[in-house]
């Protein structure tokens, strides 16, 4: 009869670590090119952005106020990031509830014959014995897969480094 | 959140998510102004690029049920680096050319 420990040992854990790290590995490259495809997105999303508005208060009182040429620049320039996500953790826990049953079934049969002739008599008792013993096994198990995603900090060559050289005109006031 | 998937259900799984708050999502629609969606959904329109693209505030569910969505490209999580920010300001008022 199979032990409770027997039973247990049957639970395919190796396959079941293996398929779990083959899921994660394969849910961490599709996080990670959702990641990289908005990356390209953020760059190729371009905004005009006025740095600075100068309000001007006339002597009569009235305000007015010139906005700087507006500069063109990508999302990913103006500190825009995708954001990364990492697996940090991934547990599984299997839970296993095992009921065994043992009945015994025992069978007699008994059966005699007698037999009365001239001068001659005979007699037979048969006696048949048979056990049966049965075993009765139920297995309920689950399982349960936890992961635990954490963001993490972008690739830190994932844009180049860009350098400005601004070649405006000093503002003369 | 629950997800109720029709390869979960076929195999009596549960799958859920936790979230853990809201963030910023970049958020692209085929044809259409997103914006109503994602109003629908909880979210909050931070920032218009164009008629079809947004910066939201939601939550990972309402970014996931928004994904779903016909007519809903892409929505890709983002975050403010606020130190590139910073530099890029400091480059462009500076007139300099650090680095960003």
């Amino acid at each position: 009869m199979a032990s409770v420990g027997h039973e247990l040992l049957n639970v395919p854990l190796p396959e079941m670590v293996m398929k779990l790290g083959l899921g994660v590995a394969e849910a961490q490259r599709a996080l990670d090119e959702n990641s990289v495809e908005t990356a390209k997105l953020l760059a190729d999303t371009t905004v005009p952005l006025v740095l600075s508005i100068t309000q001007t208060i006339a002597a009569d009182g009235t305000v007015s106020y010139t906005s700087q040429d507006p500069v063109t620049v990508s999302l990913l320039q103006i500190g825009l990031m995708p954001t990364f996500y990492q697996f940090a953790e991934a547990t599984i826990e299997v839970t296993m509830d095992i009921k065994t049953t043992t009945s015994r079934e025992t069978n007699v049969n008994v059966s005699a014959k007698a037999k009365v002739g001239f001068a001659m008599w005979s007699a037979s008792v048969n006696t048949d014995v048979s056990h049966n013993r049965k075993f009765g096994k139920e297995v309920h198990g689950t399982s349960r897969l936890v992961t635990r995603m954490v963001p993490v900090p972008p690739p830190a060559r994932i844009e180049p480094v860009m350098n400005t050289v601004d070649n405006r005109p000093v503002p003369t006031n | 959140m629950k997800s109720d998937s029709a390869f979960a259900n076929r195999f009596g799984a549960k799958v859920s998510l936790a979230g853990s708050g809201e963030g910023l999502f970049l958020v692209i629609a085929r044809l259409s102004d997103p914006a109503p969606r994602v109003r629908a959904l909880g979210g909050q329109v931070v920032m218009r690029l164009n008629g079809t693209k947004l910066m939201a505030r939601m939550g990972l569910n309402q970014a996931l049920t928004l994904l779903k969505e016909p007519g809903i490209d892409k929505v890709g999580g983002v975050h403010l680096d606020v130190e590139r920010y910073h530099k890029f300001l400091a480059a462009q008022r500076g007139g300099g050319a650090p680095s960003v």
